[in-house]
């Protein structure tokens, strides 16, 4: 069985050998290479990839309040309120478009997943 | 001590002062390097970094936590128990140092069965654990203050077996007399580096490391405090200044014990005697700066022995309890016999 | 193989002795401790009742229920992308691979295939989550046994997966990735090559904790033997996954379904152990970790390429009927028994989870041992708490 093969180095040994050359790699300067695997955060601070899904916030410019994203929500936790409105035609001798203003959006982050 | 004469209640005083900063020095060195930075180092990670210049006031940050904060005990522990239980552990370790030599007159006490009451008193933190075990109300601490009971008496006997190879070696069991043989003998006839006996004990000091590892109740050995089954162990129910002084008592006695293995094995406070002319038979003719230079060669080797100990308990995983027993009871004890018997044949024979 | 079910019929038989010593002769009380729900062992908030005697369970009962969030009644009315969005959750290590099984059995109700691209990437994101997840077990099983180094290694080492599935889906632990008829997205760019590289560490990590854990000859006499568990009585406890396969069985639903993934496209093996004990659990766990990342190896070599989605209408009413599959997940294997009545979401959704059969066995292979092995013998077992309660 291959787990069963005995090593040339006893194990204990071996061990010993792993922790010592993470702890030289961790006292290596880092432009040998070295350093910790950590990221000291408050002085220093790694980007998140661009896809990265944080906190949701809204666009106001773009919001159509279409509801979309309140029936999309697992949790139900996204509030909009809005009125319709008259806007003037997009061409003159149109008649005038009703649209969607957004009065209020929130979202509940108790409950937002 | 100094050509300046003084008085006994002053040599008193520098004697209990000299003998906290001895205990609590190697302790807070060990904390900082090894408990902080070396683990932190060998885990690819800092360590802490915010508390003064790379973590260094970490330690008294962390003092000043534990002591703030609010003194509880369990409802139903008894109490007097409870209280005294570290204060035992912690006495243990003052009382063992008592008896290191760090130079040719730098010592608090010396007497000639300095072997005999190092052993005898490092098993006193061993009733200190049985007391906080069972006073706890917990079963928990219950389990690992038994647990610890089984451990710390099983490895007494190899720590006693493997000194006795040194005491054999050396002739005497006064400390200061083994730190002197061993660096005036010479080995063969060449005295170049003094014998330190390590050498020729090499399997007694790796039994005595072994044990102390044991003594200390660390990994491989710290099935008493377990922290992955029983929580902490006989430590669960303790906190705040109860907590700091178990804390504390621990790596001083890592330091207190690795500074008693470099007495015995790797020539304690001194650099070979023929380097500077000294002479074995009287230790007036031994410089007085020595007086400075053996506590820092103590502490050199000392932190080199405390890395090793840090080292190995940070790498292994930990015995199960009766494969502890069966380590030291069929393994280290006959191995430290037949050690016991070859050094006295060979002893006889050279 | 023989003896260690000697030894272990042995410690049976003495731990009945002990019962019978402890209630007639002596009088004396056996204590009852209760390892968890709060304590640093148990993965979470498992109850075990353990009645000792000395150090030695003669009585063992898993009580769980201390994180159960009604996964199956918050399905019942929530639309599939919503359930998608919460199933996440159950198994939190590993959680891609928790969307699979489902969304493969609404796409099996609906009769819609995904396309050849979205399958292949859906493998390799399942196989990402497994080596994510039992790459912490490896770091975990140290500290369970008092070896506190290699859970940093493995932690280190998982950031390298966990920010893979965050650069291409958008979070490191519930990527919510996966929609019925394919993927939310494409894969963005320089992922592949990437990945590559940190398939490689991996492998390095494998190798060390090898050489810093399993080659320890602590590790190994505290592992083997112990916990031993028969082919026979692991089917009928109904183990599943490194449990079963560490019995001798061999059985992976990888390679025994043919469900839409691309495992048949790729070589690669199944690893079994004779012995049945702790350290052949944990061992297969190590093998299937390396095994997966020559998996994803392959599998980023021939990713065809196309849409990512197939044709489905922007709201989907899957058609009624019932269905269910299952994958073979890190944990072992998870199902969903999807019943659909032509909704927006499911009508009922019943989940199997893996880890909930897996500690089914602990009364069975708790007898007799001591209490440090009780903490081995449940971290080799290998739960998730959100798995059990779900």
């Amino acid at each position: 069985m291959a787990d069963r093969k005995k090593p040339k180095v006893p194990g204990l040994i071996k061990g010993l050998g792993v922790t010592f050359n993470t702890m030289a790699q961790t006292m290596k300067p880092k432009k040998f290479g070295g350093g910790a695997a950590t990221v000291q955060y408050p002085h220093e601070k790694e980007t998140p990839p661009i896809r990265a899904r944080g906190v949701i916030a809204l666009r106001e410019d773009n919001c159509t309040s279409c509801m979309l994203c309140v029936r999309s929500c697992p949790d139900w936790c996204i509030y909009i309120e809005a009125h319709k409105e008259l806007a003037p035609p997009r061409r003159a001798g149109g008649a005038p478009r009703k649209v969607n203003k957004l009065d209020r959006f929130d979202i509940d982050y108790a409950l937002c997943m | 001590m100094f050509a300046v004469d003084v008085p006994y209640w002053a040599q008193s005083l520098l004697r209990v002062l000299g003998g906290t900063v001895a205990v609590l020095l190697p302790a807070g060195t060990i904390v900082y390097l090894f408990l902080f930075k070396m683990m932190s180092f060998m885990q690819s990670r800092l360590g802490p970094m915010e508390a003064g210049p790379y973590g260094s006031m970490q330690l008294f940050a962390e003092v000043g936590k534990w002591l703030q904060k609010e003194d509880i005990a369990p409802e139903r522990a008894d109490l007097r128990i409870f209280r005294a239980a570290p204060l035992v552990v912690l006495m243990s370790t003052f009382l063992l140092v008592a008896v290191v030599p760090f130079g040719p007159d730098a010592y608090f006490t010396q007497f000639d069965a300095g072997v005999f009451y190092m052993l005898a008193v490092s098993s006193i933190s061993t009733l200190g654990i049985l007391m906080a075990g069972w006073s706890s109300a917990n079963k928990y601490s219950l389990l690992g203050g038994l647990r610890a009971a089984g451990q710390l008496i099983a490895y007494e006997l190899p720590m006693v077996l493997a000194v006795l190879g040194v005491v054999i070696q050396a002739g005497t069991m006064n400390l200061q007399q083994i730190v002197v043989k061993q660096n005036s003998d010479a080995i063969f006839g060449w005295d170049g580096i003094g014998f330190p006996y390590i050498l020729t004990q090499f399997v007694g000091f790796l039994v005595f490391m072994i044990a102390v590892q044991a003594e200390l109740t660390q990994t491989p050995f710290d099935m008493p405090i377990a922290e992955s089954e029983l929580v902490s162990g006989y430590m669960t129910e303790y906190s705040g200044f109860r907590f700091l002084i178990f804390f504390i008592a621990e790596f001083a006695t890592a330091g207190v014990f690795a500074l008693i293995a470099s007495v015995l094995f790797l020539g304690g406070w001194g650099v070979p005697f023929t380097w500077f002319g000294w002479d074995p038979a009287n230790l007036g003719t031994v410089d007085n700066w020595m007086n400075v230079g053996g506590p820092l060669i103590m502490f050199t080797k000392m932190m080199v022995l405390a890395a090793i100990i840090m080292w190995v308990r940070f790498s292994y995983p930990r015995f199960r309890e009766d494969q502890l027993q069966r380590f030291a009871w069929k393994v280290l004890i006959p191995v430290s016999l037949l050690n016991i018997m070859l050094t006295a044949i060979l002893k006889v024979a050279f | 193989m023989t003896d260690l079910a000697d030894r272990q019929k042995l410690s049976y038989i003495a731990a009945q002795a002990a019962d019978a010593r402890l209630n007639v002769e002596l009088e004396t009380e056996g204590m009852t401790l209760n390892i968890g729900p709060q304590h640093p062992a148990t993965h979470g908030t498992l109850r075990i009742i353990v009645r000792l005697d000395g150090e030695q369970v003669i009585w063992a009962e898993p009580s769980a229920g201390y994180m159960h969030r009604g996964y199956e009644k918050l399905t019942e009315v929530r639309t599939f992308p919503q359930v998608t969005a919460l199933v996440n959750r159950i198994d939190w290590l590993g959680s891609f691979a928790n969307e699979v099984p489902f969304i493969l059995a609404a796409e099996k109700l609906m009769e819609i295939e995904a396309p050849p691209r979205a399958q292949w990437i859906r493998t390799i994101l399942f196989e990402l989550s497994r080596i994510a997840n039992v790459s912490l077990f490896l770091g975990d099983l140290g500290v369970q046994l008092g070896a506190i180094t290699p859970v940093f290694m493995a932690f280190r080492d998982r950031e390298h997966v966990l920010n893979l599935i965050e650069g291409a889906t958008g979070g490191r632990f519930h990527p919510n990735f996966d929609r019925i008829g394919g993927l939310k997205d494409d894969l963005p760019a320089g992922w592949i090559a990437e990945t590559k590289q940190v398939m490689k560490k991996l492998r390095n990590f494998c190798d060390e904790i090898e050489s810093l854990l399993f080659g320890n000859e602590i590790f190994q006499s505290r592992l083997r033997g112990i916990g031993v568990i028969p082919a026979e009585v692991a089917k009928q406890y109904g183990l599943s996954g490194a449990n079963l396969r560490a019995s001798g069985v061999d059985w992976d639903l990888r390679r025994d379904q043919s469900l839409p993934l691309a495992y048949d496209k790729v070589d690669w093996k199944v690893w079994t152990h004779p012995d049945g004990d702790s350290f052949a659990r944990c061992w297969i766990r190590l093998q299937e970790t390396r095994e997966a990342t020559m998996i994803v190896d392959q599998l980023l070599d021939g990713i065809p390429s196309g849409p990512v989605m197939a044709k489905v209408p922007r709201i989907i009413k899957v058609p009624e009927g019932e269905a269910w599959v299952s994958t073979e997940n890190p944990l072992g294997e998870m199902g969903y028994y999807v019943v659909s009545k032509g909704d927006l979401g499911p009508f009922r959704v019943k989940i199997r989870s893996a880890s909930f059969n897996n500690i089914s066995i602990v009364p069975w292979v708790l007898r007799g041992v001591y209490v440090p092995d009780v903490i081995s013998i449940l971290a080799s077992l290998y739960f998730i708490l959100g798995d059990i309660d779900r």
